[in-house]
């Protein structure tokens, strides 16, 4: 049963055909049998599953179940779950033990649904095909050769893979995306501030989003209504506004961003988003070429400012309080070992990058220049926006790569993220569904709208999915 | 464009130390990173004001009330503190340090 959606799974759950518990040990037999190939998860949570199991049918037996009520999922291991290791897929915090629940993962608790495991991820969410984990790399449950894309790599293998219903990741520059359509599953990165980033690890503040994995696009509607809730403990968090109304495609406007068919997008990948466009042509859409003119800047835009960011936010991992801790006699001494052991190379990369971005004589040139060029990414946007109701394009401009095709090259790497970043800089929710498909590999088709438009750009991947 | 110095610099400012051969191959990678950011110079941002977050509408801070944590909960994360004295955290001394160099 562990394939079927969450809807089906409420009604055969209230129906009493299946309890909460058989749930819980499908799931964690999936893994089981899976994991060895896989490496989705960095850690099993058999005792919390079945704790919280327990829980769910005594609430279903009462009747008064939500909607995520004794339904299978995975955490990202960047999100805190009260008693059990938090690593951020790093030595860093290869023992820590997290001391309270993250926001998402108390509201889900409420809801009643059972967390069966942490799932892997690029260390402290840099990279773009989990091969960044300290733990070593996640594979893609539809070509183990290949990588299942990142950071929140874990997380999209265990929902293809059929290990869980469904999962939470984190998207900064496109770690919910990008893994979503690499393993052809449905990801959402939600609009900035919709969902509490309170006990989540950071990377970047002021793009770090956590956002629903699921097979189908209610399925990901249903775990992101959960959510997506202000929290008054995340001054960043806003009210998202209420909306019961429905969309249908007849007459719907989508942009195609002229940038986003240009040199650097494969022919495979091209002729699948194409073809998917096509099918919502013929079911009444109307597709209209758009430009988003400082797309060419988004990238090198936002890794200023991710590496930036992360410089400052990994200032905290010191080995002092909590993390990697080995003795030393002076105070800097301690801080060197402890960082220099616990972060991986590409942490050591971004973090070097970062404070060089920022210091003095180059401020101006690197992170003052890219935060105006957010300014204008965002202007294009809205001018965009101004014309159609939601803009389409692919998610990644290739199809999932081999393991280690990338990895001794971080600028190739990088631009794996070329079409998810313009998102994150313009603070924007972007929905990856399921395409097409290429070689026997899937092709993700990312849909962007404006700020709280999540229950539009669910339409329009509900309605997709029926054609 | 950044020299191996500058990076053992930079490094040592981030409190990571580098080998000399890991200087010299992050000198390399950085090059190549920077060579691409270098696009950003072509864009005209005459007059534009920087975006420095994504929250557009300002943040809502709660009042400056302090909450009771359940003292289970404190009590775990005192014991996960790697040196401890009491209830409190021990670090190396700082101040005394300072006097030396």
């Amino acid at each position: 049963m562990i394939e079927a959606t969450i809807t089906e799974l409420q009604e055969a759950l209230r129906a009493r055909k299946v309890s909460a518990r058989e749930l819980a040990k499908e799931s964690l037999d999936s893994m089981e049998r899976q994991e060895g190939n896989l490496h989705a998860f960095l850690a099993r949570t058999p005792e919390l599953a079945f704790e919280s199991a327990e829980r769910a049918d005594q609430m279903l037996a009462q009747g008064n179940a939500p909607p995520l009520c004794g339904i299978p999922c995975a955490i990202k291991d960047a999100i805190l779950v009260e008693g059990v290791l938090c690593t951020a897929g790093s030595l860093m915090l290869e023992n820590y033990t997290a001391p309270y629940d993250a926001t998402v993962v108390r509201l889900l608790r409420e809801q009643g649904a059972v967390m069966v495991g942490k799932t892997n991820t690029d260390e402290f969410g840099m990279g773009a095909s989990t091969e960044n984990s300290a733990f070593g790399a996640t594979r893609n449950p539809r070509d183990p050769e290949r990588v299942p894309g990142g950071s929140s790599g874990g997380s999209a293998a265990a929902v293809a893979a059929a290990e869980c219903v469904f999962a939470l990741g984190e998207d900064t520059g496109g770690s919910i995306r990008l893994p979503a359509g690499f393993c052809g599953v449905v990801g959402l990165r939600p609009t900035y501030g919709t969902v509490s980033r309170h006990g989540v690890i950071s990377l970047a503040s002021s793009f770090d989003q956590v956002g629903p994995f699921a097979r189908t696009c209610r399925d990901a509607e249903i775990v992101y209504e959960a959510i997506a809730h202000k929290d008054p403990k995340e001054a960043t968090s806003a009210e998202r506004p209420a909306s019961k109304k429905s969309f249908g495609l007849k007459g719907l406007r989508i942009g195609a961003p002229k940038e986003y068919f240009t040199e650097g997008l494969s022919s495979v990948v091209e002729q699948g988003i194409r073809s998917a466009l096509g099918k919502l042509e013929g079911a009444g859409a109307v597709i209209v070429e758009v430009e988003l003119p400082n797309v060419k800047y988004g990238l090198a835009a936002y890794y200023v400012i991710n590496t930036s960011e992360a410089s400052a936010n990994l200032a905290r991992y010191d080995g002092l309080r909590y993390g990697l801790h080995t003795p030393a006699s002076t105070i800097k001494e301690m801080y060197e070992q402890n960082r220099s052991s616990g972060f991986g190379d590409e942490v050591k990369r971004r973090i070097i990058l970062g404070t060089f971005a920022l210091s003095a004589g180059y401020y101006e040139a690197y992170y003052l220049k890219a935060q105006k060029v957010r300014t204008l990414l965002r202007q294009d946007f809205e001018r965009a926006f101004a014309s159609v109701d939601v803009i389409a394009g692919p998610v990644s401009p290739v199809l999932p790569f081999k393991l280690g095709e990338r990895s001794s090259d971080p600028l190739a790497m990088y631009l794996v993220d070329i079409y998810t970043v313009p998102v994150n800089l313009a603070g924007l929710p972007g929905l990856t569904i399921p395409a097409a498909e290429a070689d026997g590999l899937p092709i993700g088709m990312q849909l962007v709208g404006p700020q709280f438009s999540e229950p539009l750009l669910f339409g329009v991947g509900k309605a997709f999915e029926s054609l | 464009m950044i020299s191996k110095e500058q990076v053992q610099a930079i490094a040592e400012l981030s409190r990571i130390s580098l080998t000399s051969e890991e200087s010299e191959r992050m000198a390399r990678e950085l090059d190549s990173i920077l060579e691409y950011f270098a696009v950003l110079a072509e864009a005209d941002t005459e007059g534009v004001e920087p975006m420095t977050h994504a929250v557009l509408t300002g943040s809502d801070p709660r009042e400056d009330v302090a909450e009771p944590e359940d003292p289970e909960r404190v009590e775990r994360m005192i014991k996960a503190m790697p040196e401890t004295e009491r209830r409190y955290l021990r670090v190396p001394g700082v101040l005394e340090r300072m006097k030396h160099d």
